[in-house]
């Protein structure tokens, strides 16, 4: 394996949520990134994935757990130093812009503040773990003179963007224009890693395959480490060498992109995979909809029943699983149920209330990651099942069809 | 291809509210530096036993007082103490306020709880309350005045400072500016209230409104600078008696108290809008 650039071991926040209890946004997560390599988040909103950015770029500190950049602890580390070894790209791209700067005040400001312009080399040659790849950086970076605006215009080029665009404010410039910018500028204290936070969500979706083709290029030329966090699958398959998916807060399957979005072995990131839409009309209708209703949402059962000949088995064990109420068996009788399943999240596994292949064991023991393929690990109790039992079955989910539970055909009212 | 982009200035100028504020509060202050140095028509205390309570002639223009003093003479003093007691108030309630509303919004729960109560509680109590007892207390005199005028106005800045503050702190910039390793100096400073400054100049615009009316009421009361110091809060008062038989005694302090209130107000409206630097390309084009 390549050099790890990030190493987040164990990594847990909580945040209190009035009366007593927390929520715990991201619970034992441990990821890493290694030197020019693409570690895709996936994961619905509110899992944690945020979160996760924050707390790998030290914008927060974890209630427990650490994480290490370039083999230094992120702990106590200076600022600066910090700064420039792992940056953030927001999802929305003009609120991450001071509305009163423009531009190359923007970048430049940056660049003051690093001392990377002007030739006052001030903790330039502090961060020890950033010398070995400064001078790729003096290829791509330093064609003028260090003057700052010369180096503005240089940042400007390298993410696609004329010298023009130099004195315009954020206000005057598009939504793919601005997170161009806000790429530069977080380029500007050349750092190591990149923790891209839904950069393309926000943007037009003409616009989305630009911005990714452009970290693509970056990554190639300054030998970047991405982690790139996404709700949307197909841009996490495009751009990722390796993928994990949250699912509340905990990395439920992780492995190369091609083991994970291929062949799932988590049923989330079944869900999750067929809820990326199909081109194709006529294969539309064939595919599970798996997930309908979120667990932190009100269950929508009130909309029309889909016609029957296009419901799919897994659909109907949904439509059975919707009319119990969720996750109200972890919860003591006469207590009241929890409003979002984060805050409390039921016993067992995080996904058993949503999950049509939910048994006992699911509901009481929560699963371990476990690595039932080299480099896929998957944290489920009926994968990992399966895999013991029948080993030379492909390694993919087990087929639905297959499950042994009259469960949800004879609970689904017809 | 540069795209040429107005200046602050300009911006005021081309905003109708703007432009009537620059004209009114350029009138009243240039009004008050007549006097400041001396430039009045007549000596405004100078008595003339043969001139009292002539109406608004070539000569006076806004007429004589009982003592038969020129009243513009005596309304440009007045003026210039007004201006100089309501800029010292608004300058002590700005940046007593602003502070104290940038460390109650940027800073933890406790100290941010502390200041707000303390605010809540001058909140309480009226504002021209509180300068009638602090000026009982410090007795009269123009710094006096300023104090007891501006510590009422310190809980309004708070406020109005606090919550952008609060929600700025959280904005992707400062947010990103955290990333980046800036020192928490330069995301106040540098971030944070530049994209205030538009709200505390509004702000101080219209409390330069306020200090004025408050100036002018306290010295109505008799609680202003002690004679000879003209003040036009205490011409109102002595020509009540009078206005029945010369309306201009009346008419020439309320006059200039009127135009500046409404300037400062106007004032604060264009320099709302000149703040916002969307309306700059927008005016540039």
């Amino acid at each position: 394996m390549r050099a790890a650039v990030l190493e987040a071991r164990d990594l847990t926040k909580e945040y209190p949520a009035g009366r007593g209890r927390t929520v715990r946004a991201v619970r034992g997560v441990s990821v890493s990134v290694g030197l020019g390599e693409t570690l895709g988040v996936a994961g619905e909103s509110g899992c944690g994935k945020s979160t996760l950015a924050r707390l790998l770029v030290g914008l927060e500190e974890p209630t427990s757990g650490s994480v290490s950049l370039l083999g230094q602890p992120l702990g106590g580390t200076e600022r600066l130093s910090l700064a420039r070894r792992a940056q953030l790209v927001f999802q929305d791209p003009f609120s991450s812009l001071n509305p009163r700067l423009t531009v190359a005040a923007a970048l430049g400001e940056v660049l003051a503040v690093h001392g990377l312009a002007g030739g006052a080399g001030t903790g330039a040659s502090r961060v020890g773990g950033a010398r070995r790849t400064r001078s790729r950086w003096r290829e791509t970076l330093a064609g003028g003179r260090s003057e700052r605006l010369a180096r503005v215009d240089r940042l400007l080029e390298l993410v696609a963007l004329g010298p023009r665009f130099a004195d315009r404010y954020p206000h005057e410039l598009s939504g793919g224009q601005a997170q161009r910018v806000a790429i530069a500028r977080a380029l500007a204290v050349e750092p190591k890693l990149l923790v891209l936070d839904e950069p393309t969500s926000a943007l037009d979706v003409s616009v989305r395959a630009e911005i990714i083709n452009l970290l693509m290029r970056l990554q190639e030329e300054l030998s970047l480490s991405y982690v790139f966090i996404s709700h949307d699958l197909s841009m996490v398959r495009h751009i990722s060498d390796r993928v994990c998916v949250m699912y509340l807060g905990k990395v439920v399957e992780q492995g190369s992109w091609d083991n994970v979005l291929n062949a799932p072995l988590h049923p989330y990131t079944k869900a999750l995979a067929d809820a990326v839409p199909v081109p194709d009309p006529e294969l539309a209708p064939q595919r599970a909809t798996f997930a309908r209703s979120a667990p932190n949402m009100p269950a929508s059962s009130e909309g029309p029943e889909p016609p029957a000949n296009t419901r799919t088995f897994l659909e109907a064990a949904l439509a059975a699983g919707r009319r119990q109420p969720q996750s109200g068996a972890a919860v003591p009788a006469g207590e009241v149920a929890p409003a979002t399943v984060a805050v409390e999240p039921a016993g067992g596994c995080p996904y058993h209330p949503r999950c049509p292949l939910a048994d006992e064991v699911c509901r009481s023991v929560p699963p371990e990651l476990t690595e039932l393929v080299p480099g896929h690990l998957v944290a489920c109790h009926v994968a990992v099942r399966a895999a013991g039992g029948a080993r030379s079955g492909e390694a993919g989910l087990p087929a639905i069809e297959r499950t042994p539970s009259g469960r949800a055909g004879h609970q689904h009212r017809t | 291809m540069t795209r040429r982009r107005a200046g602050f200035l300009t911006v005021l100028w081309l905003n109708p509210a703007g432009r009537a504020g620059c004209v009114l509060v350029g009138l009243v202050v240039l009004g008050g530096l007549l006097a400041a140095v001396g430039a009045t028509p007549y000596n405004a205390q100078l008595q003339n036993p043969l001139t009292t309570l002539k109406g608004p002639s070539p000569s006076h223009p806004f007429g004589t007082d009982q003592f038969g003093r020129d009243l513009l003479s005596l309304v440009l003093e007045g003026l210039w103490v007004s201006l100089k007691i309501a800029f010292l108030a608004v300058a002590i309630a700005g940046v007593v306020g602003t502070l104290a509303g940038v460390v109650a919004g940027y800073l933890g729960r406790w100290t941010s709880a502390i200041i707000m109560r303390v605010t809540d509680m001058l909140f309480a109590i009226p504002a021209i309350l509180l300068a009638l007892a602090i000026v009982t207390a410090l007795g009269p005199g123009a710094l006096d005045s300023a104090l007891a005028i501006g510590v009422g106005y310190i809980p309004i800045f708070v406020r109005v400072v606090r919550g952008p503050v609060l929600s700025l702190r959280a904005a992707g910039y400062v947010q990103a500016g955290r990333v980046l390793g800036f020192s928490s100096t330069r995301l106040l400073f540098r971030h944070i209230l530049p994209n205030v400054a538009g709200t505390v100049a509004v702000q101080a615009s219209l409390a330069l409104a306020w200090s004025v009316l408050a100036e002018a009421s306290l010295s109505f009361l008799g609680l202003g600078p002690p004679p000879p110091t003209a003040s036009l809060g205490e011409m109102v008062s002595q020509s009540s008696s009078l206005a029945s038989q010369a309306w201009w005694t009346l008419a020439a302090p309320s006059v200039a108290i009127v135009v500046a209130v409404i300037g400062f107000n106007f004032l604060g409206d264009g320099l709302r809008d000149a703040f916002d630097p969307r309306s700059r390309t927008a005016r540039a084009a």
